[in-house]
């Protein structure tokens, strides 16, 4: 009888170890793809940088426009990022998300700001063409207030 | 009939001299307004709220807090409230039966500010559209949810302006000051407080932990570990304009909702806060 019992607390606690260690994986995954979602973003910042040197007098044309056309082709994959993943939001992993559940609240809304932050990256595309880096300097700002930080300001969550 | 026809003449004459002296004082206010950034805490844009009808939710240690509708309408706004009344919100903290305000409404900047521009800021408000929207009580965690207690609050941490300036530093310097103090409230956000909600001055700046909605605000002391010592004026002016920031990234959330003000403000105001800014003593964060 004694055996049998401990048998039972046996397998009931394999079970919750399973579910724990799923429950686990499952946070992890959901953190690696946070992290790979965070990686996206930041290889648009570092496009940005360079157009922020170029701006500057430091850097290439060639190599500035070639930054803003991946700009422009990566901004319609922004949605892709966010679409059906409302549980990786900051209230699901705090500390490692800065996606504010806003986004999944209001996703129509949040959709529309990327074809506002395309039509400013085609207009520096524009800009880096005319070789006028005050321009590029100026459109670069419009494209922050206008784009990035549109969406930033409502759907990005401050560093913790 | 010679006399009455000239003093017809400089009454035409002068309606459209004061027309405009009304016009230009809604301008000049609605400056201010972009540079306060009221509309963040009176519109209650997540739930698609009117404009300026108040309603937005403010959690705070003291409890939630919901702005206020201040468009013009009489019954539910400040439709009623004389410039007086307005002006002693701002700069003595009282509403318009005298009731004590609560500090999260931030009269402990803005009574840093001129009477010339509370006028224009009143003209600004007074010619937005109005909106019927009842106030949505606070929700005040007990012994704050007693107005009257403000009374110690205010005798501990609260000094009458307006800001006077200081002689000894230039006029950028100065309105830079005015600026940041008064009108764009930086402190409120970004200076820890104390126990009660008083602001820690001996620590103004070096980020809160503990700021609007529970969320952490940065150190903007030019403290190199903690603070912004990496930037320039200029990263700091552009950050106003633009959210830029020099690593190339954007702020947002709340400051988000900063820029969208301070970006419609003139280069050189932004040049002065940013001076001003800078000239602060370097304090380190303590992250507590």
């Amino acid at each position: 009888m004694r055996q049998k019992m401990d048998y039972g607390a046996a397998i009931v606690g394999a079970a919750a170890l399973l579910a724990l260690s799923e429950a686990g994986g499952l946070a992890q995954d959901k953190a690696g793809f946070v992290k790979q979602r965070q990686d996206f973003m930041g290889k648009q910042q570092d496009d940005v940088n360079a157009i922020g040197a170029f701006a500057k007098g430091q850097g290439g044309q060639a190599d500035a426009k070639a930054k803003a056309a991946d700009l422009v082709s990566l901004a319609p994959k922004i949605v892709g990022w966010f679409e059906g993943k409302s549980d990786t939001s900051t209230t699901d992993l705090p500390g490692v998300s800065r996606a504010k559940p806003e986004i999944w609240q209001s996703f129509d809304k949040f959709k529309a700001l990327v074809p506002v932050l395309q039509g400013e990256e085609t207009k520096l595309v524009a800009a880096i063409d005319s070789g006028d880096r005050v321009a590029v300097g100026a459109q670069l700002g419009a494209m922050y207030k206008n784009g990035c930080g549109a969406c930033h300001t409502d759907y990005r969550g401050p560093k913790t | 009939m010679r006399l009455r026809n000239f003093a017809l003449a400089l009454i035409l004459a002068a309606l459209p001299l004061a027309a405009r002296a009304d016009d230009d004082a809604v301008t000049r206010g609605g400056y201010l307004f972009d540079a306060g950034d009221c509309v963040a805490c009176h519109t209650d844009a997540k739930n698609d709220g009117a404009r300026l009808a108040g309603g937005r939710a403010l959690a705070t240690p003291f409890g939630i807090f919901y702005g206020p509708n201040i468009t013009p309408d009489p019954t539910t706004g400040i439709g009623n409230w004389s410039l007086a009344d307005f002006q002693r919100a701002l700069r003595e903290g009282e509403g318009i039966h005298g009731e004590y305000l609560y500090p999260v409404f931030p009269f402990g900047s803005f009574t840093g500010m001129s009477d010339g521009d509370i006028a224009d800021l009143y003209a600004y408000l007074m010619a937005q559209a109005p909106v019927a929207r009842p106030d949505t009580p606070h929700q005040v965690k007990f012994p704050f949810s007693i107005r009257p207690l403000l009374i110690g609050w205010r005798t501990l941490f609260f000094a009458e302006g307006p800001l006077q300036p200081v002689a000894v530093q230039s006029d950028d310097w100065n309105r830079g000051r005015y600026l940041a103090e008064a009108v764009v409230h930086c402190q409120e956000c970004h200076t820890p407080r104390n126990l009660l909600g008083g602001l820690e001055h001996a620590q103004a700046y070096a980020g809160n932990p503990q700021g609007p909605d529970g969320l952490k605000t940065p150190n903007i002391t030019p403290d190199k570990a903690t603070g912004i010592g990496d930037w320039s004026a200029e990263d700091l002016a552009t950050m106003l304009k633009t959210g830029q920031t020099p690593d190339g990234d954007t702020v947002g959330d709340a400051m988000g909702e900063v820029v969208r003000g301070t970006g419609n403000l003139t280069d050189a105001d932004r040049g002065a806060i940013a001076l001003y800014i800078k000239s602060l003593p370097p304090r380190r964060a303590t992250g507590k």
